[in-house]
């Protein structure tokens, strides 16, 4: 039922590695997920494995099937209890064809339903940077809005740019609100502490958290892997488990088996 | 001061008995069993309960068996038959003597000690009066002082009330660069009139702060130092001054070489525990040169600090006192420092506070002059006359050789009627004060410090009770290292005079017991006088043990610390473990990486999250096995922010230096310590302190993180 936007003014924050990220701790926690891409790019498959050649995705439903088809067909189970949603192959006509269909009122909530409105599911989206459509439209069913930005001097103006709602001309959703994560945190850098500094005596309350810089998360979506496999000691991901706990406890998220446990990254050294 | 009026009512009801108890002259057969049954009554009322005033009540029983044996040995003890048995023997007792009026008036000093909370600032911080902090150094290197400037930055106070300052009477550049590098004060003069007092006078005048804060340059305070102590002072204006405890995270030399590991209450426990409360509990706590926070108005006074002693510290707070002005001893650790690294330096610096305290009883005695309340006379006057205690104590220690080998008998009477004298009167003293002292200062320890001390001390404490107005301040070294274990015994070479000695005139004396026709000798008193000298042997050999210096190489202090740390690699790797221990100048961590350790992508740097945010620091690897527990790391050039931010962390936490209160003392189960810790010393046996393996968790989890965050949505 949640559904979750990682979105950001900017570009090249880190958007789709935290969406990706938070979508694997929330799995691994026993959450069935579905994270799902609305930015052409159409990369977030490939953090979980979907091949280059798999060119299906959502866009390529409403190409086939029509405005009003359902998406779930196009979902890819990519393993225990997660499941990605292409944006999949387009071309501009498609995607007016999209921003269409995005406008009409209530799109998520009647014709996504299985996906939006599910009781057991929840949703990840991945937006392209700036506004778009997708987001504007997903906003009356999103719960949450985690936005990352980093820790430079640009960040300080996107600070205002989010708490006056100017992002999508109105609130990101209606019910939690915005939340930041500081990404690519390196407190060797000194504009990295002071914006950090910045940001906690301006916006405590909406600061989610901070990512630290931590190659582990590039090297492990090379090889395709989970980080923890990679180095079950990353920074990153702890970082970002903390961010996906803080966003559960938010939700008053509840799991089927009640309770949610995570696999916590310093299980190995606390045996 | 609970129970002073049943007290005062009880002593006064009991003063006919207390009378009798004294001069009544018994048999040895009679006195013996009076002893025993007052030792066995003290044993049944000290077991009843562990109130105060049933210590009240041992301490008027054990002081009333004191007067007994005073009395019984100035009524029938000094008839001598010679000139010379009457020399040794009247040099005894006033010896004697000397310990007996000690024993009046710390009994009096230990009585009532006062339990002082902390008086909370007042929450309009516009009422915190400003505070200037002196840093006063001459010849310490600034790798000593460097750590305390930088704690006193780090003192929590209105940053505009609070002012740090270098005193520094070595008139050093590094000193100038390094004061103007941190952001802090340097006050340097052009000579050294006065040493210490003089170099604080001299920075009074061009500071203005209404409160003065003293640390020695090796003291680092915790950060909540001023808001701990300064409440008092605000709270009552005649208040001048507030003292804490000199705490020390290294191990002075008796603690090193003697104690060899084992938990036993350090040296200066019992001043900075019972005496200082006693004394504050009379009004009398005083200054100790350290760790204090003083009220200008007062000191200007007096004219500043005193210069006339070497212990300008006790003389300005008699001073003080002497016009009026209270003191405060407030019993918590807040600063920390270094103790004296070796033997000869310990016993450097118990001179000067000896030749001090004695220049005080002479040229300000406590007893006399205006000002003082009777119980501040008493508590001053037990404070600079203790500081006499050499020579009695080497009186002490050789009157059995006089006996023995010389055939001197210094005490009239038979070995029987001395022993059920003065068994009862030892006996009664030492377990009155193991039972209000004995979490401070173990039984016998302060002999053994006493001896210590005692042969260097005779002549320079004798020259200045002659001539007081000499007298030079000497600095005390510290954060010096010992490589090699060594044995220092030029410090102690009388000392090894004397054992040797004792043991000779037991051989002697032994020879005596077994050809007592020969001899024509008491044996009750040869076996007296043996035992005496194999007591004496005992704690001498303690005492001589302790210059027997163990290596002390660890520069910086290691402390356990568990604290989430990043660790950076090369690559861009950045990984999260838990920081175990930390020094100045390096750390050790858990070994998260395994086999990600390699020598192409070696870890650049260390971040570590402070309740004060992330401290990054440059470091190399000094163990990269992938098979280790744990990863070992030296840091690189600190900046100053840098080290700031590490003292901060290692040093000023106020709970830095809280430790469980040692177990109480045991008489006996005390005397075989010290037989183990000679037989360890002499065989080199070094016990290490075995603490107790725990699991060892992650500092943080991912729950605490967000426990935290939920309390002060910290970053």
């Amino acid at each position: 039922m949640p559904v979750i936007s990682v979105c950001s003014p900017k570009g090249g924050v880190g958007k789709t590695t935290l969406a990706s990220n938070l979508a694997a701790v929330f799995s691994q926690s026993g959450a069935r997920v579905i994270a799902v891409d609305f930015d052409p790019q159409n990369s977030l498959r490939l953090y979980f494995g979907v091949p280059l050649t798999e060119e299906r995705g959502f866009i390529t439903r409403i190409a086939e099937n029509g405005p009003q088809a359902s998406w779930i067909d196009a979902v890819i189970n990519v393993g225990k209890n997660l499941f990605v949603l292409p944006f999949g192959k387009s071309n501009e006509a498609l995607r007016k064809q999209l921003n269409a269909i995005l406008l009409e009122p209530d799109f998520f909530k009647t014709f996504q339903a299985p996906i939006f409105q599910n009781p057991d599911i929840l949703v990840i989206c991945d937006f392209p940077p700036g506004y778009s459509d997708a987001l504007k439209a997903v906003a009356p069913v999103t719960d949450i809005s985690i936005v990352p930005l980093l820790a430079d001097a640009a960040s300080v103006s996107l600070f205002e740019t989010l708490e006056n709602n100017e992002l999508i001309d109105g609130p990101l959703n209606d019910r939690l609100g915005y939340y930041i994560v500081l990404n690519h945190i390196d407190n060797r850098v000194r504009i990295n502490r002071e914006v950090q500094e910045f940001a906690r005596q301006n916006f405590a309350d909406r600061i989610l958290g901070v990512v630290h810089a931590d190659t582990s998360v590039q090297e492990a979506a090379a090889m395709q892997k989970p980080i923890a496999s990679f180095n079950s000691s990353s920074s990153a991901a702890f970082d970002i488990e903390v961010i996906a706990r803080k966003t559960a406890s938010m939700l008053g998220f509840d799991v089927k088996q009640g309770t949610m446990v995570l696999n916590s990254a310093n299980s190995k050294q606390g045996e | 001061m609970k129970y002073l009026t049943e007290t005062l009512i009880l002593t006064f009801l009991a003063l006919p008995i207390m009378y009798l108890m004294i001069v009544t002259p018994m048999t040895a057969e009679h006195q013996l069993i009076f002893g025993l049954c007052m030792i066995g009554a003290c044993f049944v009322i000290s077991n009843l309960s562990s109130k105060h005033f049933i210590s009240v009540i041992l301490i008027l029983v054990s002081v009333t068996m004191s007067t007994r044996y005073m009395y019984f040995r100035l009524t029938q003890t000094l008839e001598f038959n010679s000139l010379i048995e009457a020399v040794c023997g009247y040099i005894l007792f006033f010896a004697e003597c000397y310990v007996y009026v000690i024993l009046l008036l710390s009994s009096f000093q230990i009585s009532w000690a006062l339990k002082r909370d902390v008086v909370p600032m007042p929450r309009d911080v516009s009422k915190w009066p400003t505070v200037d902090v002196y840093i006063p150094t001459y010849n310490e290197s600034l790798s000593i002082v460097r750590d305390t400037v930088l704690a006193a930055q780090c003192l929590e106070y209105p940053q505009d009330k609070i002012h740090v300052y270098i005193l520094d009477d070595g008139r050093r550049k590094e000193f100038a660069q390094f004061a103007t590098e941190a952001g802090v004060g340097y006050i340097t003069r052009s000579d050294n009139a006065h040493a210490k007092a003089g170099n604080l006078n001299h920075a009074m005048k061009l500071t203005h702060g209404e409160l003065i804060a003293i640390f020695d340059c090796d003291h680092i305070a915790t950060r909540m130092f001023l808001q701990d102590t300064v409440g008092a002072l605000i709270a009552d204006p005649k208040l001048a001054l507030i003292q804490t405890p000199h705490h020390f995270y290294s191990p002075d030399p008796i603690q090193r070489n003697l104690y060899l590991g084992r938990d036993i209450p350090a040296e200066n426990e019992l001043f900075y525990g019972p005496v200082q409360r006693g004394n504050d509990n009379w009004d009398a706590a005083f200054f100790c040169g350290s760790c204090a926070v003083i009220r200008r108005k007062a000191l200007d006074e007096i004219g500043g600090f005193a210069v006339e002693t070497v212990t300008e510290d006790a003389h300005t707070a008699l001073r003080l006192q002497r016009r009026g002005w209270k003191t405060a001893y407030l019993n918590k650790i807040l600063a920390a420092g270094l103790a004296t690294e070796r033997t000869i330096l310990h016993i450097i610096q118990r001179n000067r506070w000896a030749r001090g305290m004695i220049q005080i009883l002479r040229l300000d005695n406590p007893l006399f002059g205006r000002g003082l309340t009777f119980a501040q006379r008493l508590c001053y006057l037990s404070a600079t006359m203790y500081f006499l205690f050499a020579l009695p104590r080497v009186v002490f220690l050789l009157v059995p050789c006089m006996y023995l080998t010389f055939g001197i008998s210094v005490l009239h009477g038979s070995a029987a009627i001395l022993l059920a004298y003065a068994l009862p009167h030892l006996f009664m003293s030492y377990y009155t004060s193991s039972r209000i002292n004995g979490r401070n200062r173990y039984s016998f320890w302060g002999e053994i410090y006493d001896i210590l001390l005692s042969f260097p001390l005779v002549l320079p404490t004798l020259f200045v009770l002659i001539s007081p107005r000499h007298g030079k301040f000497n600095v005390t070294d510290k954060g010096g290292t010992i490589e090699k274990a060594y044995f220092d015994a030029h410090a102690v070479r009388p000392h090894i005079i004397c054992a040797l000695f004792l043991v000779f005139s037991m051989a002697f004396g032994l020879t005596k017991y077994f050809m007592p026709h020969y001899f024509n000798v008491q044996l009750g008193a040869v076996m007296l006088n043996i035992g005496w000298a194999l007591f004496n042997l005992t704690l001498l050999i303690a005492a001589i043990c302790v210059a027997r210096e163990t290596p002390n190489k660890r520069k910086s202090q290691r402390l356990d610390l568990d604290l989430p740390v990043l660790i950076y690699q090369e690559s861009g790797i950045c990984s999260r473990s838990t920081l175990r221990d930390i020094s100045m100048t390096g750390c050790r961590i858990d070994n998260v990486l395994g086999d990600m350790v390699l020598n192409d992508d070696p870890v650049t740097d260390l971040e570590l999250a402070t309740d004060h945010g992330p401290v990054n620091i440059r470091v190399e690897m000094i163990s990269n096995s992938a098979f280790s527990d744990y990863l070992r790391f030296d840091f690189g050039e600190v900046d100053i922010n840098t080290r700031r931010e590490l003292v901060r962390l290692m040093f000023t936490r106020p709970d830095t230096w809280q430790r469980k209160p040692y177990r109480q003392d045991n008489i006996i189960v005390s005397f075989f310590t010290i037989l183990a810790c000679i037989w360890d010393s002499l065989t080199s046996t070094r016990k290490y302190r075995s603490k107790g393996k725990t699991p060892r968790k992650p500092a943080q989890s991912v729950e605490d993180v967000i426990k935290s965050a939920k309390t002060e949505d910290a970053l």
